[in-house]
């Protein structure tokens, strides 16, 4: 019974992760990306690019938020699972040993939109509130 | 001026010159294929009891004050398949690692896939947590890393000439591994005046000229490292090894010697926490050697402000030097390092920190210049602990 209960607790937990990452931002590619969906977890590996090709073998073209945009802090809280200065302190690493450097930063949602807009591989991610243009489509992260 | 800081300055020039000329194309070439980085810091240090004349790191009796370095880190990705790293870099400093310039890495980098990446040229080595970072202050909790593992003893390199493989496995999964194996040649920082001093301590006739710390050069190396990333977020464990043989004067025998180094180390990270700890072993062929070991831990209280303490210790092993020279000289060998650190990061770029390092032994502390360290230990005069305060501010961008 208290195994129920503790596999109960943990499933709330899990929806309700769920739900706040699909409720303060959206998740988007080119509307010719084959994809739909994507779980929390590939989503993380892909904006720190240990992930570096979608399931088609296309490469992925990360774009970024500024570091003081609030829809930023709720992505890397909710997909990272982390504070903005941690993923920071990661991509100094990654940049200093000569592996990696950090995706492209957009300023606002229009710009995210506008660059996932115009590239097949890009995947970004805006407000919740924001509109989606022509040639975006959101994905469900799961 | 040498040849490299010819190197450095004339790679410097170009790339100024191809910013302030680009045309509109090449700049945006520019924004989305080039990234420009850098660290830097600036260092005091100083040893509290006066009468204690030992050196450690940065810090002495009086004080230090101008230790300074700067490095700039260009990468440019011509390609998703191709891409140029380089990194240059600026030190200044009274003590240990004077005023020099020079290549840190430079290479190439042809990505087959994620799992499949070959580089060719100067790349920075892959041994354990902190060998690829070596300098840049705003990734770890203390000025320096622990000499233990990462001090002048030729545990490890600072970059390797020549090819390596380096990719990710099973990156989609919870487990995930991550590898390097390369070949080449390596430079090695090695400051081992203190055994010199060991095999001739007792000797009142014919000692031989010292030298002081010295760049070795190994040939034929081959090396690689294995990281293991966990489901636990932020724990990984890895293990880490080379051979190579470097030219040295051991038993009488001036030629190539081999020496194998191995390594294992364990790291956690979380917003508020960073564990780590490193083993390695040096060996070589000429009846040497060596194991260093640390632990290491910090916490952040708030965002900003962090604790550190670190603990470490170094021991070294040479055969064939008789007990009356280890009797007298035994401190020579030997190093163990206790660590308090504060820290305020302003942010994860700029952070100034103050530590405390209680240091016993004197395998990397020791007085200087050469001279007065050789005459106190031949003297038996050596002071065995050393107590440092160290003050620094890195930055990163």
């Amino acid at each position: 019974m208290r195994t129920i209960r503790v596999l109960l607790v943990l499933l709330a937990l899990a929806v309700a992760g769920r739900v706040e990452a699909q409720s303060s931002f959206v998740v988007v590619v080119n509307e010719s990306n084959p994809a739909t969906s994507i779980t929390r977890d590939e989503l993380s590996k892909v904006f720190l690019k240990k992930i570096t090709v979608w399931r088609n073998k296309q490469p992925v073209v990360v774009v970024d938020q500024g570091d003081k945009s609030p829809v930023r802090l709720q992505f890397t809280r909710s997909v990272h699972r982390r504070e903005i200065t941690s993923v920071q302190s990661y991509w100094q690493q990654q940049i200093f040993a000569g592996r990696a450097v950090p995706p492209q930063v957009r300023a606002t949602d229009a710009e995210v939109l506008a660059f996932v807009a115009g590239n097949p591989s890009a995947v970004g991610y805006v407000s919740a509130g924001a509109a989606l243009p022509a040639g975006v489509k959101p994905l469900t992260v799961q | 001026m040498n040849t490299r800081s010819r190197v450095v300055s004339l790679s410097l020039g170009l790339a100024l010159a191809t910013f302030a000329a680009a045309p509109a194309a090449a700049q945006e070439l520019t924004i989305d294929k080039l990234a420009v980085h850098g660290y830097g810091g600036w260092s005091f240090g100083r040893t509290t009891d006066n009468l204690n004349t030992n050196f450690f790191l940065f810090a002495h009796q009086r004080g230090d004050y101008f230790h300074n370095e700067f490095a700039l880190n260009v990468t440019a990705q011509l390609s998703d398949q191709l891409s140029i790293v380089a990194q240059p870099f600026w030190h200044s400093g009274h003590h240990a690692n004077q005023t020099a310039s020079g290549m840190d890495y430079v290479f190439g980098e042809w990505k087959f896939s994620d799992m499949a990446r070959l580089r060719l040229g100067n790349v920075k080595q892959p041994f354990g947590i902190y060998t690829e970072v070596f300098d840049v202050g705003t990734l770890r909790p203390f000025a320096a890393l622990s000499q233990s593992v990462y001090g002048p003893s030729g545990m490890i390199g600072k970059s390797y000439s020549g090819v390596g493989l380096t990719g990710a496995l099973f990156a989609d999964g919870p487990l995930g591994i991550e590898y390097d194996v390369y070949a080449g040649g390596l430079e090695t920082l090695e400051e081992d005046t203190p055994l010199q001093m060991l095999t001739q301590i007792t000797d009142t006739v014919g000692r031989a000229a010292l030298n002081a710390a010295t760049t070795r050069t190994w040939r034929d190396v081959i090396g690689g490292r294995l990281i293991l990333r966990t489901p636990l977020d932020g724990f990984s464990v890895g293990t880490s090894g080379y051979t190579g043989t470097r030219p040295v004067t051991r038993l009488g025998q001036a030629r190539d010697w081999r020496r194998t180094v191995v390594g294992a180390h364990a790291d956690y990270t979380s917003d508020a926490w960073s564990l780590r700890g490193e083993w390695a072993r040096e060996r070589d062929e000429a009846n040497f050697t060596a194991d260093g070991s640390y632990l290491e831990g910090a916490y952040r209280l708030t965002t900003r402000l962090q604790l550190a303490a670190t603990w470490g210790t170094f021991d070294t092993e040479v055969e064939n030097v008789p007990a009356a020279n280890l009797a007298k000289g035994k401190s020579l060998l030997d190093h163990e390092e206790t660590g308090f650190g504060v820290n305020y990061w302003f942010s994860p770029n700029f952070v100034v920190k103050t530590s405390y390092h209680l240091v016993t032994g004197n395998r990397f502390s020791h007085p200087d210049p050469t001279t007065r360290f050789r005459n106190l230990a031949y003297n038996g005069q050596l002071v065995n602990e050393t107590n440092a305060v160290l003050v620094s501010v890195h930055l990163s961008f």
